[in-house]
């Protein structure tokens, strides 16, 4: 312990400052940074441990309760997508819903025609409080309401096909989502790896406020959805409207373990993206939860924003453990304790890479891709958190969705034309072209 | 577990910290399926029936006595208050009297009125046999309801008493039940009315007096097009007249012992304007500051029920059984049971 050389400089015992010692000793600052680093990323690592201990302890006391099994058949569900104007991408989405769900609303900005749905124009001269897509379904909120038990949000490109039944009587039902790949192998790597560590997603029913609401799709109370409302800004409307919904009302949350699938972003730039949006949107909003959260937040947002440089690190380690390279990135402080725990993250992050891949259950091919690149898909994934924490996204930046070719086995099978990324735009392309619609 | 960050394992019971002082129940038939279909209901509502109403005949018979308290006693440990609608049938509709109401006044039922009024003292006291103590019991008496009928014999428009009698064989009622055992404030005792006078005899002139009632009561239908003489009546409709007329004899807290509503309209059955009565319902129920709200819950004489009636909005499934709701009734007794 405590590997520091002296002969390097400053000898033990001799009377400096902190500030002196990583001037004088530039192992000493490497050190420090290191440190902070590693540390950082525990701090989300160890709490999803946690989430998955509260998880694990709360489905065995619920065995031991048996309890009931309530669900609602899908005549008590009206289906809302929500689009732009992408008529081809939403009717194949409606085509893919189950028969039994025969409340199908498509709210759009644009007068577009869609096959066994009710279509509703979102008129330019309405205003409220939210924007982008919370204005959206705001509008068709206030002017269609429904006798259904609750209202299904889904993407304009979710295959619900899946769906049978809501498996709850919860006030809030997330669905888990299953991103399927359009045309970039890495976002698809990328998103088979944040739908491994997406498994804490099942016990945020058993705390106090769920982290975030990004799943596969939403279904929400309509008397709740009254009671909410979608009228305030954000840019992550879904994770906004959960925080309000738990916090003023009180509401329960289940995550139905089914998987609607969706599309990966199509480019590692959407991805960037979507993943600053995420992060910028959760921490505009964050100062509406109890300061205990707002702090695990910062944590959480810092590690996964700096998780883009530490692998990098973590893999010198686990090198260097294994007698590969000799990295002498450890020459002070506890560089046993300092192996031990970077081998931990990389340990966490490989596991995050299996759940993913079992989850998705994809050809060897991929296995192999994802285990062997782990530690970049991590980079990657976390750069557009670095992004949204330097320099936060200040609109609502929509990725366009793509028509499957097959003409309905949407989320089964690569697309490789027709993709239009809206990142190609700039925020303030996107945002002005927003305002026009408005 | 619960701890920083874990919530506890039983929301809604937080959220009824908060207790608005309004209270909701149902009447779900008799017997012991009663008492699952309660459970079941209460997993949809996700809150529990403050009170289960009960229809109880005059039984003579003193086993019929001591199995009407036992079922009272079932709903109380099921963490219900019973609201017991005291029928003077004697105890079938066939077997009663005329002129029942002068029959009471004249005695001739004293023998039995005094018997439940012991039965009453006892169970209200709870298993310790003493009141005043913890284990007390609650519950609320409705006798001799809708007089203002013509449906039932003890209603002076059926039987062709004076109005007056009615409100002394209350009185008599009230005097003996109490005489007969001490049962504290644990005894609520309701005046209900059916929301229209049906006959000659308006509801005012049957109120018995401030000091024999705790409650006034109002019962109310929306019969819709299932009747040649009803039609379709918002909640404002059926309730709003009575309501201001039972309001004018006496300032006692008021609440809807039945209500009810079809799904008949003129153009066929309609699930959804049904689900859209009932939420107006409780919301004028609120407005009209109504303490407590129990529906009948019983497919009778047309589609009343909203849960696992032939009708219905939307289809939950609990414990593989299907029931058929309207989700207009959840939003409205979770509406009315959190606003104060």
């Amino acid at each position: 312990m405590g590997a520091f050389d002296p002969d390097g400089g400053v000898a033990l015992g001799q009377a400096v400052g902190p500030a002196e010692w990583m001037t004088l000793q530039p192992e000493v600052l490497l050190s420090f940074v290191l440190w902070h680093l590693a540390l950082l990323y525990a701090i989300p690592v160890v709490f999803w441990d946690y989430e998955i201990a509260v998880l694990t302890l709360r489905n065995r006391q619920n065995r031991r309760d048996a309890t009931a099994d309530v669900a609602w058949e899908l005549d008590a569900v009206q289906a809302r997508i929500v689009t732009i104007d992408n008529a081809d991408v939403v009717q194949q989405t409606v085509d893919l819903l189950p028969d039994e769900l025969s409340d199908v609303v498509v709210v759009a900005e644009a007068p577009i025609a869609v096959d066994g749905a009710k279509v509703l124009v979102v008129p330019p001269e309405f205003e409220c409080a939210a924007t982008n897509k919370g204005r959206a379904v705001e509008w068709a909120r206030r002017t269609y309401s429904t006798d259904k038990e609750y209202v299904l949000y889904l993407d304009e490109d979710t295959d619900a096909s899946s769906l049978t039944e809501l498996g709850s009587n919860a006030d809030i039902i997330q669905f888990r989502e299953r991103p399927v790949r359009t045309v970039g192998l890495l976002p698809y790597l990328s998103e088979i790896h944040r739908i491994g560590f997406n498994v804490e997603q099942r016990s945020f029913p058993f705390f106090q406020i769920p982290f975030y609401a990004w799943g596969g799709g939403i279904a929400i109370r309509s008397s709740l959805e009254d009671a909410v409302t979608w009228d305030t800004p954000t840019i992550v409307e879904d994770s906004v409207f959960t925080w309000r919904a738990v916090l003023e009302h009180g509401a329960t949350l289940e995550v139905a373990d089914v998987h609607l699938a969706n599309q990966a972003p199509p480019s590692v730039r959407a991805m960037i993206r979507q993943r600053r949006r995420w992060l910028t949107g959760t921490r505009q909003r964050h100062d509406m939860l109890p300061f205990h959260y707002r702090l695990l937040y910062d944590a959480r947002d810092l590690g996964w924003a700096l998780s883009t440089i530490s692998p990098i690190l973590w893999v010198a380690s686990a090198a260097s453990f294994v007698g590969l390279v000799d990295v002498s990135l450890l020459p002070v402080f506890f560089p046993e304790a300092y192996m031990i725990l970077t081998l931990a993250l990389l340990g966490h992050v490989y596991a995050w890479s299996v759940l993913g891949l079992s989850i998705y259950r994809p050809s060897v091919g991929v296995w192999v891709l994802l285990l062997v690149f782990t530690p970049f898909v991590v980079t990657v994934h976390s750069a557009g958190a670095l992004y949204g924490a330097i320099r936060p996204a200040k609109t609502f930046v929509v990725t366009e969705k793509v028509v499957s070719a097959a003409g309905g086995d949407l989320g089964r099978r690569g697309v490789a034309d027709g993709v239009v990324d809206a990142s190609e735009a700039d925020d303030r392309a996107a945002s002005a072209a927003l305002e026009d619609r408005a | 577990m619960t701890g920083l960050f874990v919530r506890s394992r039983v929301p809604h019971e937080a959220a009824r910290d908060g207790d608005s002082g309004r209270r909701v129940g149902a009447f779900l038939g008799g017997g012991p399926t009663s008492f699952d279909r309660a459970d079941a209901m209460e997993r949809w509502l996700g809150v529990g029936f403050d009170v289960q109403t009960v229809f109880e005949p005059w039984d003579a018979d003193p086993g019929g006595v001591t199995d009407q308290f036992d079922r009272l006693t079932a709903i109380w440990d099921a963490g219900r208050t019973p609201l017991v609608t005291w029928e003077a049938y004697t105890p079938t509709p066939a077997a009663t009297p005329v002129d029942i109401l002068q029959r009471i006044l004249d005695g001739v039922y004293d023998e039995y009125v005094d018997r439940w009024g012991r039965a009453l003292a006892e169970w209200v006291a709870g298993p310790d046999g003493t009141l005043g103590t913890d284990d007390d019991r609650q519950l609320l008496l409705r006798p001799l309801h809708e007089p203002n009928g013509d449906w039932y014999p003890w209603a002076p428009a059926a039987s062709g008493a004076e109005p007056a009698l009615y409100a002394r064989v209350w009185r008599r009622l009230h005097r003996r039940v109490n005489q007969a055992g001490a049962t504290g404030d644990r005894v609520d005792w309701i005046w209900a009315v059916n929301h229209v006078d049906a006959g000659d005899v308006p509801a005012e002139s049957l109120f018995p007096g401030d000091d024999v009632v705790d409650l006034l009561g109002v019962d109310g239908f929306n019969w819709g097009a299932t009747r040649a003489w009803s039609e379709w009546q918002p909640p404002a409709a059926v309730f709003g007249e009575m309501l201001a007329r039972v309001r004018s004899v006496s300032q006692r807290p008021v609440c809807i012992p039945e209500f009810g509503c079809t799904t008949a309209t003129l153009g066929g059955l309609d699930p959804q304007r049904k689900g859209k009565w009932l939420w107006e319902a409780f919301s004028h129920f609120t407005d009209q500051d109504v303490v407590l709200a129990a529906y009948f819950d019983v497919e009778k004489e047309t589609d009343w029920q909203v849960f696992g009636g032939s009708c219905g909005a939307n289809t939950i499934r609990i414990d593989g059984t299907r029931y058929q709701t309207y989700p207009g009734f959840r939003r409205g007794v979770r509406t009315f049971s959190a606003s104060g």
